[in-house]
């Protein structure tokens, strides 16, 4: 009986975990396809492996690079960049599936002060694999 | 009619064995083996003995699945017990015994060698004749082929599973699940999913997970781990601090951390082989490379801090801490 319970729970919180990323998947999927209708408004949409991060140590955030299908190189802004499932952001690695808007920047500290480096926008919401 | 039954089996959908540190030569064991030897062999014999979960030595600790010892115990020769009693017939009967005696002898040894060259085989979903095959030496990663996570990433054996990403072939794509064993012959119909069950002769463990076909081999940073399901899965149910500053150590509380061998997620790095003496508590440092430098003035930031602990039993539920830097 209680192996039943426990299988039971193993099972509704295995259906709550994919109930979860199917619903952050939606989200983030269904942001892919409304921010591909308003590119022209300075929205873009990316999904690929984190490649590298940059860590903005004068500007207090990082920049992400982004590699194929869909790259780039964004900043990861906290409090403006929204993080969901499975929130593996600041390292390589990780598949990610996201979207954001143009403006931004990444300013890193260079010994002798900082230097920008260059971005194509922010991210306004990201998803990731564990 | 014995090659048309031999047929059927390799028409299964077969789980491929290679070697690894252990060489599953047909006479890998070569001596006689009691309780209170010590070796290799017997180091050799705990992980065979591993390989099944009816003849699994210990949950946790010395002797389990990825702690094996060089030392034949009395959990070890329980498990010779088990292990005679399974397949009694070859080993017992012929020496007119009717229970396991935990000595590895002969007739133990023979059935073992002869288990150890042979391929694990189980039927999965897919349908379609499949030949046995080792996955194929000297394969590295490229961008054709990519796995981005499965649909889940923990499971009972006989699970059905799904795996994202790009790359796949209509027909013959190689799952592997880490060095040892893979599902062979798994179509795709759109390139990007391949559905398939987790087949019931692998180990409990935790295992990298790529994909290989015609295309290439992705690369092996998904993965996914074979849960006992009369094993919790860990949980986490407290974090301390809930905040800090940067090299701030953070204790997690919760249930199912196992002594050694525990991974810590988090949304920075990776942390391998945690330790947890009491099951309960993982204590790390985060040290976040994003300190104000030197005359520099910045606004202070508060970072989302994520983390999940993965072990043997499974994966956690996120914890969370808030990095002020």
């Amino acid at each position: 009986m209680n192996l039943l319970a426990s299988r039971d729970k193993k099972l509704t919180r295995k259906t709550k975990i994919i109930a979860i990323i199917l619903i952050t998947i939606s989200i983030v999927g269904g942001a892919f396809f409304f921010a591909k209708k308003v590119m022209g408004l300075g929205v873009f949409v990316f999904g690929g492996p984190i490649v590298w991060v940059d860590y903005c140590t004068c500007s207090g955030n990082m920049r992400l690079t982004i590699g194929p299908p869909v790259p780039g190189r964004y900043v990861f802004q906290p409090g403006a960049s929204m993080l969901y499932l499975f929130y593996q952001v600041y390292r390589p690695g990780p598949w990610t599936l996201g979207g954001g808007t143009a403006g931004g920047s990444c300013s890193i500290y260079v010994g002798t002060g900082c230097a920008t480096l260059p971005t194509s926008g922010t991210i306004r919401m990201i998803g990731t694999s564990l | 009619m014995r090659n048309g039954f031999f047929r059927t089996i390799v028409a299964l959908i077969t789980v491929a064995v290679c070697a690894t540190s252990t060489p599953a030569s047909a006479e890998t064991f070569s001596r006689n083996l009691r309780q209170g030897d010590q070796g290799a062999d017997v180091k050799a014999l705990q992980v065979f003995l591993n390989t099944y979960p009816e003849t699994k030595i210990a949950d946790t600790g010395p002797g389990s699945p990825g702690s094996e010892t060089d030392y034949f115990g009395s959990l070890t020769k329980n498990a010779v017990i088990k292990f005679q009693e399974k397949y009694a017939a070859d080993i017992l009967a012929p020496n007119g015994l009717l229970a396991g005696t935990g000595f590895v002898g002969v007739s133990t040894r023979a059935k073992m060698n002869a288990l150890a060259s042979v391929e694990i085989t189980d039927q999965s979903t897919t349908t379609g004749t499949v030949p046995l095959a080792l996955p194929t030496e000297g394969q590295t990663a490229n961008d054709l082929v990519f796995v981005m996570y499965p649909s889940q990433y923990s499971g009972a054996a006989g699970t059905s599973l799904s795996v994202l990403g790009g790359g796949f072939t209509a027909t013959n794509n190689t799952v592997h699940f880490g060095d040892r064993y893979a599902v062979e012959g798994v179509p795709s119909g759109n390139t990007s999913t391949l559905n398939f069950t987790v087949p019931k002769a692998i180990p409990f463990g935790n295992y990298s997970l790529s994909v290989t076909n015609s295309n290439g081999t992705s690369s092996k940073d998904a993965f996914f781990i074979v849960i006992d399901p009369d094993v919790p899965e860990p949980t986490i149910s407290s974090v301390s601090p809930t905040s800090g500053r940067n090299n701030t150590s953070v204790t997690i509380t919760g249930t199912g951390f196992t002594p050694t061998g525990n991974v810590l997620r988090t949304s920075q790095k990776i942390y391998e082989d945690v330790v947890s003496p009491d099951g309960k508590t993982i204590t790390f440092t985060i040290t976040f490379p994003l300190d104000t430098p030197p005359g520099i003035t910045r606004a202070p930031i508060e970072l989302p801090y994520w983390f999940y602990v993965i072990n043997t039993h499974g994966v956690s539920g996120p914890g969370h801490f808030t990095l002020e830097l």
